[in-house]
């Protein structure tokens, strides 16, 4: 492990883990990132889900409940740079839908509604509760870069990569810049 | 008209006076970014897109911004770009804008503008309104979650189509598109032409049936001439994959304001109609498939043997397919007509008797929104020639005074200053005011001679006086004729009128190719032997029925199975209207190209060919 390489964390919040899929899209890319970047730790392609301190730290998905905001503070906390990767990061994504309900009616209709008899709404000590509403990453902790789409396309993971390690923060606009 | 020159971002243009900003860079190949503003509308300035730097010290949108001499416009600097980014954001933030599932991804100008100025991130947080949907029409969905305000569909709706049924309701936050007193489309006043959602910048209001079927950069695109009626509006297709995904009206056609209606923009994409593939033979109760070539053959074989043949074509066919079925036909020794040229026929006749000259025929439709009176005769117009509707309603909002008189119900009824109901024929009546006018007023009060002119007709003596006063007031007056009068008497009274009055006319009939004034046709016979039918895309036309069922053998050609083919005797497949290609005349006599939208899937690749084929098997 060389000293020098600058470090990375990725994790996902509420989201469908499909910016990740598309990250490894990248395809014959990883063996030169490998090279480049050193992967500290993510949530699909690492053992390691714990945050360390970091060079960049990369979140994916909605901020929709308390682990989220944990996480992602823990992250902020963590990392020199922070990338936002897709629509749910940078914007809230399609999870922010939920924001037309009340929290009580979504949990109500989900758990009690269209469920069986036995089902509950599920005790918060256990499954981290939701937020009052679903928001983006900027509404929770400072953002240094976005990168949105949904997914953004391998391409564009990479050029928002390879500008990173060019020390630059990577902007998208034009043909660049797709949700 | 003088010329103005002024400056924009550094260049010297000139404009003419009068014109806006927008207009004049435009024109010189400036392209500033809009919203609201459309060129087939006023201007409303409602998105605050446009906005340029006037002089170094105002900001200003480029849409309602006059040209003057001298004028300095930028419209690049760092300041206008904030302030546009802001406006953008805070356009798609007050909104619930969700590009992942919207039908118009890809296809959206809020979208496009949103990359183009690089909005990567939101500085404000987003609003989630709770707003309605309303998907209750057969093609239309208006969905207020993805609606800007720009107010494009209700602008086009008015001005456009002439038909003010799309609306804003609400106030504020609340505020959002509605139909006539906010009930559902399919409940209201739209007349189905899909404006609308032509002109929607996103995907606040979409076509039903294109939804999800491919983005138009993705597709295949073809100009050709709509010919579901004779005004023949120009179409932009959009294929793909050889699959009709969008009909559009070019919106370059500035008088009609790129507009369809629902019967060439719609009724292809909904028609699910079974296609004709193969030649059916129909022998004692039994139906049997032949190829190209037998058919051809037997249809030869049976016109040979009969001795009355009657050969009618749709109106909506090609010059070309016209002009090769009717020559076929004559070497047949067939009698040959097309559905609509006899009331073209009447026509001819009734103005040689007459001896009225061509000049009172209109050469251009869009003239009846410069008319001062338009006398329509039968109101089905509005559904027959939509488009043409929609000028007449467009002249009677800006103060064209409309008389309509109709059989049955007056579908101009909001726009008619005087609308009379009359049964059919209408000729006692126009002869009453033929006499009205020709003879004074004074002839009105001998009321027992008008009502042995009206006979049993019940019409109110003080309408026809109203109508002779409005005609007598005209300085340019046009009378419009609906497709829908077939008796000689009715067409030769107006006609009268028209030449008594100096009026102008505009003469329908049920054929969209123009063509049938140029191409010989006669009666054929009612009660032939072999009766042979070449159909368009259409519903079904009474008289080719009526012909089929008194026929011994009928032969129909047609391109997918309706009524007639279930009684003809021998069916023979004929090309789609996509699949052809030709010219055609419109109502203003212009000769249009009609453009192949798809290749022919079936065994009949060129009707022209199979009609030469057929003359000379004689």
């Amino acid at each position: 492990m060389a000293e020098d390489k600058p470090t990375v964390a990725t994790a996902c919040m509420c989201g469908c883990s499909g910016c990740h899929m598309s990250f490894l899209d990248v395809d014959e890319f990883v063996k030169e990132l490998a090279e480049l970047l050193e992967f500290q730790s993510s949530h699909v392609i690492m053992d390691i889900k714990d945050i360390e301190e970091v060079d960049i730290g990369i979140l994916e998905g909605t901020i929709t409940n308390e682990e989220n905001v944990e996480v992602a503070k823990e992250m902020r906390d963590n990392c020199e740079i922070l990338v936002a990767w897709g629509d749910c990061a940078c914007f809230g994504g399609i999870m922010t839908m939920r924001n037309f309900e009340p929290v009580e009616d979504i949990l109500e209709e989900c758990y009690i509604g269209k469920s069986d008899d036995e089902s509950e709404i599920p005790d918060p000590e256990h499954v981290p509760a939701l937020t009052e509403k679903a928001r983006g990453l900027d509404e929770v902790i400072e953002v240094d870069a976005y990168i949105p789409g949904c997914p953004p396309s391998a391409d564009i993971i990479r050029y928002g990569l390879e500008k990173l390690l060019e020390g630059e923060i990577p902007k998208l606009d034009k043909d660049k810049l797709r949700y | 008209m003088s010329t103005v020159k002024f400056t924009v971002d550094g260049e010297k243009i000139s404009a003419e006076k009068g014109e806006t900003v927008m207009s004049a860079c435009k024109k010189h190949g400036i392209d500033i970014p809009k919203l609201c503003q459309h060129d087939a509308m006023e201007n409303v300035m409602a998105c605050r897109v446009c906005i340029v730097e006037v002089n170094g010290e105002q900001i200003q949108p480029a849409c309602g911004l006059k040209v003057e001499e001298d004028l300095e416009i930028k419209t690049e600097t760092d300041e206008i770009k904030k302030y546009r980014r802001m406006n953008l954001e805070l356009i798609y933030r007050s909104e619930n804008h969700y590009c992942m599932f919207c039908e118009s991804d890809g296809d959206c100008e809020l979208q496009d503008l949103m990359w183009e100025n690089g909005i990567d991130y939101f500085e404000h947080p987003r609003l989630f309104p709770d707003r309605p949907i309303d998907s209750s029409h057969e093609h239309i969905v208006i969905d207020n979650n993805r609606c800007i305000r720009c107010g494009r569909c209700v602008r086009a709706c008015e001005e456009v189509v002439g038909n003010q049924t799309l609306a804003f309701g609400g106030r504020g936050l609340e505020n959002e598109i509605v139909a006539d007193a906010d009930v559902p489309l399919k409940e209201s006043t739209c007349v189905s032409c899909g404006m609308c959602l032509q002109v929607c910048p996103t995907g606040a209001i979409f076509n039903k049936h294109s939804m999800f079927k491919g983005i138009k950069d993705e597709c295949d695109l073809t100009e050709s001439t709509c010919l579901r009626c004779s005004v023949g509006c120009e179409t932009e297709i959009y294929t793909r994959t050889g699959h009709l995904v969008e009909i559009e009206g070019a919106e370059s056609e500035m008088e009609s304001g790129g507009q369809l209606c629902e019967m060439g923009r719609f009724e292809p994409l909904v028609d699910r109609t079974e296609k004709i593939d193969d030649v059916i033979y129909k022998e004692n109760e039994t139906e049997k498939e032949m190829s190209l070539a037998k058919g051809l053959e037997k249809a030869a074989e049976v016109l040979d043997e009969g001795d009355k043949i009657s050969a009618m074509a749709s109106g909506n066919l090609t010059n070309e397919v016209l002009d090769s079925f009717s020559e076929a036909m004559r070497t047949h020794g067939a009698l040959f007509d097309v559905v609509g040229a006899k009331r073209h026929r009447f026509e001819k006749e009734v103005k040689r008797r007459i001896n009225m000259i061509e000049g009172h025929f209109i050469d251009d439709i869009t003239e009846v929104m410069k008319a001062d009176h338009i006398l329509l005769y039968d109101t089905s117009v509005r559904d027959t020639h939509p488009v043409l509707a929609s000028y007449i309603r467009r002249a009677a909002m800006n103060g064209t005074r409309l008389i309509t008189i109709d059989a049955y119900e007056d579908r101009f009824w909001e726009h008619s200053d005087i609308s009379i109901s009359v049964e059919s024929p209408k000729t006692q009546l126009t002869r009453l005011i033929n006499q009205v006018v020709r003879e004074g007023k004074g002839s009105i009060e001998d009321l027992t001679r008008v009502s042995s002119i009206l006979g049993g007709l019940r019409v109110h003596p003080r309408d026809v006086m109203q109508v002779v006063k409005h005609l007598e007031e005209s300085t340019y007056d046009i009378i419009i004729l609906g497709s829908e009068i077939i008796d000689r008497w009715s067409i030769r009274h107006i006609f009268e009128l028209a030449k008594l009055e100096g009026s102008y006319l505009i003469s329908l009939n049920q054929a969209s190719n123009q063509y049938i004034r140029s191409l010989e046709t006669e009666g054929v016979y009612e009660e032939p032997d072999v009766a042979y039918v070449l159909a368009g895309d259409e519903d079904d036309q009474e008289d080719m029925k009526k012909l089929i069922e008194n026929a011994d053998f009928s032969i129909v050609q047609a391109s997918k199975r309706s009524e007639l083919t279930e009684k003809a005797d021998l069916v023979i497949p004929s090309l789609t209207m996509f699949e052809r290609e030709g010219t055609s005349v419109n109502i203003n006599g212009e000769e249009k190209e009609v453009e192949r939208v798809m290749e022919p899937k079936g065994e009949l690749k060129s009707e022209r060919e199979f009609f030469e084929e057929l003359a000379e098997k004689r």
